[in-house]
Protein backbone atom coordinates (compact mmCIF):
# COMPACT_ATOMS: atom_id res chain seq x y z
CA UNK A 1 0.00 0.00 0.00
CA UNK A 2 1.29 3.44 -0.52
CA UNK A 3 0.94 5.66 3.02
CA UNK A 4 -2.21 6.62 4.29
CA UNK A 5 -1.25 10.06 3.56
CA UNK A 6 -1.03 9.36 -0.07
CA UNK A 7 -4.37 7.92 -0.34
CA UNK A 8 -6.16 10.89 1.76
CA UNK A 9 -4.91 13.45 -0.44
CA UNK A 10 -5.10 11.76 -3.45
CA UNK A 11 -8.48 11.39 -2.23
CA UNK A 12 -8.90 14.89 -1.30
CA UNK A 13 -7.42 16.15 -4.65
CA UNK A 14 -10.22 14.11 -6.98
CA UNK A 15 -13.13 15.59 -4.22
CA UNK A 16 -12.13 19.26 -4.82
CA UNK A 17 -11.23 18.69 -8.65
CA UNK A 18 -14.98 17.00 -9.23
CA UNK A 19 -16.52 18.97 -6.75
CA UNK A 20 -17.77 16.20 -4.61
CA UNK A 21 -18.02 15.99 -1.46
CA UNK A 22 -14.42 15.69 0.02
CA UNK A 23 -15.01 14.61 3.42
CA UNK A 24 -16.17 11.28 2.55
CA UNK A 25 -14.05 11.10 -0.96
CA UNK A 26 -11.07 10.90 1.87
CA UNK A 27 -12.56 8.65 4.09
CA UNK A 28 -13.69 6.34 1.15
CA UNK A 29 -9.88 6.20 0.30
CA UNK A 30 -9.42 4.60 3.69
CA UNK A 31 -11.86 2.21 3.52
CA UNK A 32 -9.99 -0.79 1.89
CA UNK A 33 -7.24 -0.22 4.64
CA UNK A 34 -9.37 -1.08 7.44
CA UNK A 35 -8.16 -4.52 6.42
CA UNK A 36 -4.85 -3.45 7.86
CA UNK A 37 -6.49 -4.02 11.23
CA UNK A 38 -5.98 -7.42 11.18
CA UNK A 39 -1.69 -5.66 10.99
CA UNK A 40 -2.44 -4.36 14.57
CA UNK A 41 -3.83 -7.66 16.00
CA UNK A 42 -1.12 -9.66 14.44
CA UNK A 43 1.28 -7.52 16.08
CA UNK A 44 -0.02 -7.10 19.21
CA UNK A 45 -2.08 -10.33 20.28
CA UNK A 46 -0.60 -12.80 17.72
CA UNK A 47 -4.10 -13.47 15.86
CA UNK A 48 -3.96 -13.65 12.48
CA UNK A 49 -7.04 -12.12 11.35
CA UNK A 50 -5.61 -10.90 8.11
CA UNK A 51 -7.55 -13.82 5.42
CA UNK A 52 -10.64 -13.00 7.50
CA UNK A 53 -10.91 -9.18 6.80
CA UNK A 54 -8.52 -9.68 3.14
CA UNK A 55 -11.96 -8.99 1.62
CA UNK A 56 -12.02 -5.44 2.72
CA UNK A 57 -9.32 -4.85 0.67
CA UNK A 58 -11.36 -5.83 -2.38
CA UNK A 59 -13.26 -3.97 -4.68
CA UNK A 60 -16.32 -6.40 -3.70
CA UNK A 61 -15.95 -5.74 -0.12
CA UNK A 62 -14.80 -2.32 -0.24
CA UNK A 63 -17.99 -0.85 -2.29
CA UNK A 64 -20.28 -3.05 0.76
CA UNK A 65 -18.15 -0.98 3.21
CA UNK A 66 -18.89 2.05 1.59
CA UNK A 67 -22.83 0.79 0.61
CA UNK A 68 -22.80 -0.26 4.36
CA UNK A 69 -21.32 3.37 5.60
CA UNK A 70 -23.85 5.38 3.68
CA UNK A 71 -26.76 4.44 5.08
CA UNK A 72 -25.60 6.66 7.68
CA UNK A 73 -26.02 9.70 5.85
CA UNK A 74 -29.63 11.66 4.85
CA UNK A 75 -28.84 11.27 1.00
CA UNK A 76 -27.47 7.60 0.64
CA UNK A 77 -26.88 7.86 -2.94
CA UNK A 78 -24.89 10.58 -2.79
CA UNK A 79 -22.55 9.44 0.27
CA UNK A 80 -22.03 6.17 -1.40
CA UNK A 81 -21.01 7.89 -4.60
CA UNK A 82 -18.69 10.45 -2.78
CA UNK A 83 -17.38 7.39 -0.87
CA UNK A 84 -17.04 4.42 -4.15
CA UNK A 85 -14.46 7.71 -5.61
CA UNK A 86 -12.72 7.39 -2.57
CA UNK A 87 -12.18 3.49 -2.89
CA UNK A 88 -11.49 3.73 -6.32
CA UNK A 89 -8.96 6.31 -5.79
CA UNK A 90 -7.39 3.69 -3.24
CA UNK A 91 -7.04 1.08 -5.30
CA UNK A 92 -6.00 3.13 -8.60
CA UNK A 93 -3.01 4.10 -6.37
CA UNK A 94 -2.12 0.17 -4.53
CA UNK A 95 -2.31 -1.22 -9.02
CA UNK A 96 0.84 0.55 -9.28
CA UNK A 97 2.69 -0.98 -6.91
CA UNK A 98 5.45 -3.51 -7.48
CA UNK A 99 5.39 -6.72 -5.62
CA UNK A 100 7.87 -9.59 -6.33
CA UNK A 101 4.80 -12.15 -7.26
CA UNK A 102 3.68 -9.60 -10.19
CA UNK A 103 0.52 -8.74 -8.02
CA UNK A 104 -1.34 -8.78 -4.86
CA UNK A 105 -4.81 -7.20 -5.72
CA UNK A 106 -7.61 -9.80 -5.93
CA UNK A 107 -9.57 -7.45 -7.75
CA UNK A 108 -12.47 -10.20 -8.78
CA UNK A 109 -12.70 -11.84 -5.52
CA UNK A 110 -14.68 -13.49 -4.60
CA UNK A 111 -15.23 -14.32 -8.52
CA UNK A 112 -11.81 -15.10 -9.08
CA UNK A 113 -8.62 -15.20 -6.49
CA UNK A 114 -6.33 -14.44 -9.12
CA UNK A 115 -3.84 -11.35 -8.24
CA UNK A 116 -2.97 -8.14 -10.65
CA UNK A 117 -0.87 -5.13 -10.03
CA UNK A 118 0.72 -2.73 -12.52
CA UNK A 119 4.03 -2.54 -10.92
CA UNK A 120 5.12 0.78 -11.42
CA UNK A 121 6.28 1.96 -8.08
CA UNK A 122 7.59 0.48 -4.60
CA UNK A 123 5.34 1.66 -1.82
CA UNK A 124 7.86 2.45 0.47
CA UNK A 125 8.68 5.12 -2.22
CA UNK A 126 8.26 8.66 -0.62
CA UNK A 127 9.16 10.34 -3.93
CA UNK A 128 4.87 9.71 -4.60
CA UNK A 129 3.91 10.88 -1.40
CA UNK A 130 6.01 14.21 -1.72
CA UNK A 131 4.89 14.93 -5.69
CA UNK A 132 1.35 14.51 -4.13
CA UNK A 133 1.78 16.66 -1.09
CA UNK A 134 2.63 19.41 -3.85
CA UNK A 135 -0.01 19.13 -6.32
CA UNK A 136 -2.22 19.19 -3.12
CA UNK A 137 -0.86 22.33 -1.92
CA UNK A 138 -1.33 23.75 -5.54
CA UNK A 139 -5.11 22.46 -6.03
CA UNK A 140 -5.73 24.26 -2.27
CA UNK A 141 -3.47 27.68 -3.70
CA UNK A 142 -5.86 27.73 -6.59
CA UNK A 143 -8.88 26.77 -4.90
CA UNK A 144 -8.54 29.44 -2.51
CA UNK A 145 -7.33 31.93 -5.10
CA UNK A 146 -10.49 31.31 -6.75
CA UNK A 147 -12.51 31.65 -3.33
CA UNK A 148 -10.84 34.82 -3.05
CA UNK A 149 -11.63 36.44 -6.99
CA UNK A 150 -15.04 35.26 -6.09
CA UNK A 151 -15.56 37.18 -3.20
CA UNK A 152 -14.12 40.23 -4.43
CA UNK A 153 -16.55 40.13 -7.38
CA UNK A 154 -19.75 39.82 -4.84
CA UNK A 155 -18.72 42.70 -2.96
CA UNK A 156 -18.03 44.69 -6.25
CA UNK B 1 -37.18 4.54 6.12
CA UNK B 2 -35.47 3.60 8.69
CA UNK B 3 -36.40 -0.08 8.76
CA UNK B 4 -35.41 -0.12 5.15
CA UNK B 5 -32.45 1.51 5.93
CA UNK B 6 -31.85 -1.51 8.24
CA UNK B 7 -33.04 -4.16 6.06
CA UNK B 8 -30.13 -3.21 3.15
CA UNK B 9 -27.31 -3.01 6.55
CA UNK B 10 -28.42 -6.10 7.31
CA UNK B 11 -28.07 -6.84 4.31
CA UNK B 12 -25.04 -5.43 3.12
CA UNK B 13 -23.09 -6.78 6.67
CA UNK B 14 -24.33 -10.50 5.77
CA UNK B 15 -22.68 -10.52 2.32
CA UNK B 16 -19.73 -9.36 3.50
CA UNK B 17 -19.25 -11.83 6.79
CA UNK B 18 -19.75 -14.05 4.01
CA UNK B 19 -17.17 -12.85 1.86
CA UNK B 20 -14.95 -12.77 5.08
CA UNK B 21 -15.78 -16.01 6.47
CA UNK B 22 -15.35 -17.60 2.84
CA UNK B 23 -11.90 -15.94 2.62
CA UNK B 24 -10.66 -17.03 6.09
CA UNK B 25 -12.21 -20.74 4.88
CA UNK B 26 -10.29 -21.08 1.58
CA UNK B 27 -7.12 -19.24 1.41
CA UNK B 28 -5.14 -22.22 1.75
CA UNK B 29 -6.12 -23.37 -2.08
CA UNK B 30 -5.53 -20.11 -3.14
CA UNK B 31 -3.26 -17.92 -1.26
CA UNK B 32 -1.60 -19.66 1.07
CA UNK B 33 0.72 -18.48 3.87
CA UNK B 34 4.32 -19.82 4.33
CA UNK B 35 3.43 -21.68 7.53
CA UNK B 36 0.52 -23.66 5.63
CA UNK B 37 2.79 -24.14 2.57
CA UNK B 38 5.82 -26.20 5.40
CA UNK B 39 3.35 -27.93 6.88
CA UNK B 40 1.76 -29.36 3.85
CA UNK B 41 5.48 -29.58 2.27
CA UNK B 42 4.96 -32.18 0.02
CA UNK B 43 1.82 -30.35 -1.79
CA UNK B 44 4.00 -27.11 -2.83
CA UNK B 45 7.64 -29.10 -3.69
CA UNK B 46 8.40 -27.61 -6.93
CA UNK B 47 5.95 -24.94 -7.30
CA UNK B 48 5.82 -21.08 -7.11
CA UNK B 49 5.29 -20.15 -3.54
CA UNK B 50 5.74 -16.16 -2.47
CA UNK B 51 6.17 -14.81 1.25
CA UNK B 52 8.60 -12.46 2.79
CA UNK B 53 10.64 -12.10 5.98
CA UNK B 54 13.59 -10.67 7.54
CA UNK B 55 16.91 -11.89 6.21
CA UNK B 56 18.83 -13.60 9.08
CA UNK B 57 22.04 -14.40 7.12
CA UNK B 58 23.77 -13.78 3.99
CA UNK B 59 25.91 -16.27 2.10
CA UNK B 60 27.78 -14.25 -0.03
CA UNK B 61 30.11 -17.43 -1.96
CA UNK B 62 26.16 -19.06 -2.77
CA UNK B 63 24.14 -15.96 -3.54
CA UNK B 64 21.96 -16.92 -1.10
CA UNK B 65 19.82 -15.54 1.85
CA UNK B 66 18.59 -17.47 4.81
CA UNK B 67 15.02 -15.96 6.29
CA UNK B 68 13.22 -17.28 9.66
CA UNK B 69 10.30 -19.57 8.99
CA UNK B 70 6.92 -19.97 11.65
CA UNK B 71 7.23 -23.68 11.32
CA UNK B 72 9.62 -26.20 10.79
CA UNK B 73 12.32 -26.50 9.69
CA UNK B 74 12.49 -23.18 11.18
CA UNK B 75 14.78 -21.40 8.38
CA UNK B 76 14.66 -21.32 4.71
CA UNK B 77 17.32 -20.22 2.09
CA UNK B 78 16.36 -18.15 -0.46
CA UNK B 79 18.63 -18.89 -3.84
CA UNK B 80 18.86 -14.61 -4.83
CA UNK B 81 19.09 -14.53 -9.18
CA UNK B 82 22.28 -13.90 -10.18
CA UNK B 83 21.06 -10.23 -11.82
CA UNK B 84 19.80 -9.28 -8.72
CA UNK B 85 21.56 -7.65 -5.48
CA UNK B 86 22.06 -9.54 -2.66
CA UNK B 87 20.18 -8.09 0.48
CA UNK B 88 21.77 -7.22 3.82
CA UNK B 89 20.85 -8.91 7.13
CA UNK B 90 17.62 -7.27 8.60
CA UNK B 91 16.58 -5.83 5.44
CA UNK B 92 13.03 -7.10 4.60
CA UNK B 93 12.40 -9.19 1.76
CA UNK B 94 9.48 -10.51 -0.08
CA UNK B 95 10.46 -13.46 -2.29
CA UNK B 96 8.66 -15.29 -5.31
CA UNK B 97 10.15 -18.31 -6.41
CA UNK B 98 10.45 -21.95 -6.38
CA UNK B 99 10.21 -24.55 -3.63
CA UNK B 100 12.87 -27.12 -4.35
CA UNK B 101 13.95 -28.60 -1.16
CA UNK B 102 12.92 -28.72 2.65
CA UNK B 103 13.86 -25.57 3.40
CA UNK B 104 15.05 -24.42 0.45
CA UNK B 105 13.61 -21.72 -2.51
CA UNK B 106 15.47 -20.68 -5.65
CA UNK B 107 13.89 -17.35 -6.19
CA UNK B 108 12.35 -16.16 -9.47
CA UNK B 109 12.11 -12.41 -8.11
CA UNK B 110 12.93 -10.54 -5.22
CA UNK B 111 12.28 -7.28 -3.53
CA UNK B 112 13.86 -5.97 -0.51
CA UNK B 113 13.56 -3.04 1.34
CA UNK B 114 15.35 -1.58 4.51
CA UNK B 115 13.46 -1.60 7.67
CA UNK B 116 13.72 2.22 7.73
CA UNK B 117 11.61 2.31 4.72
CA UNK B 118 9.05 0.30 5.81
CA UNK B 119 8.73 2.22 9.16
CA UNK B 120 8.70 5.53 7.30
CA UNK B 121 5.40 4.23 5.34
CA UNK B 122 3.97 4.02 8.85
CA UNK B 123 5.08 7.19 10.01
CA UNK B 124 3.94 8.63 7.03
CA UNK B 125 0.47 7.19 7.31
CA UNK B 126 0.30 8.96 11.06
CA UNK B 127 -0.64 12.61 9.72
CA UNK B 128 -3.27 10.93 7.54
CA UNK B 129 -5.64 9.92 10.61
CA UNK B 130 -6.69 13.30 12.27
CA UNK B 131 -6.40 14.95 8.73
CA UNK B 132 -9.14 12.49 7.15
CA UNK B 133 -10.99 12.90 11.17
CA UNK B 134 -10.57 16.83 10.67
CA UNK B 135 -11.74 17.30 6.86
CA UNK B 136 -15.12 14.52 7.87
CA UNK B 137 -15.73 16.52 11.00
CA UNK B 138 -16.09 19.71 9.67
CA UNK B 139 -18.60 18.80 7.44
CA UNK B 140 -20.83 16.30 8.94
CA UNK B 141 -22.07 15.79 12.84
CA UNK B 142 -22.98 12.83 14.07
CA UNK B 143 -27.25 13.24 15.67
CA UNK B 144 -27.62 10.49 17.77
CA UNK B 145 -31.41 11.14 17.81
CA UNK B 146 -31.97 10.30 14.13
CA UNK B 147 -28.54 7.73 14.07
CA UNK B 148 -27.16 9.43 11.15
CA UNK B 149 -24.44 12.00 10.16
CA UNK B 150 -26.04 15.63 9.26
CA UNK B 151 -24.46 18.21 7.34
CA UNK B 152 -22.86 20.92 9.64
CA UNK B 153 -23.02 23.71 6.77
CA UNK B 154 -23.20 23.58 2.73
CA UNK B 155 -19.76 24.65 1.93
CA UNK B 156 -17.80 22.35 4.17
Amino acid sequence: MPDWLTHTLVGWITGKSIKIEVGLVVIGSLIPDIAKIGTIFQCWLGINLSHLLEPIHTPVGAFLVAGIAALFFDDIKKAFMALSIGVITHFILDYLLIHSSGGTMKLLFPFSWSEWQYGLVRSENYWVTIITVFVAVFIYIIYNYKKIEESKNILK
Amino acid sequence: MRNRRLLIGSMLVIILCLLMTYSSLDYTNHDPGIKYILQNYDAFYNTKITFDGIVSEVDEINHEISIPAPERPWLIWVKIPNDEELPEKGDIVEVYGVLDGEGHVTAVRTLASKQWEIDLIYFRSLPAIPFAFLLFFRAWRFNLKRFMFIRRKRDA
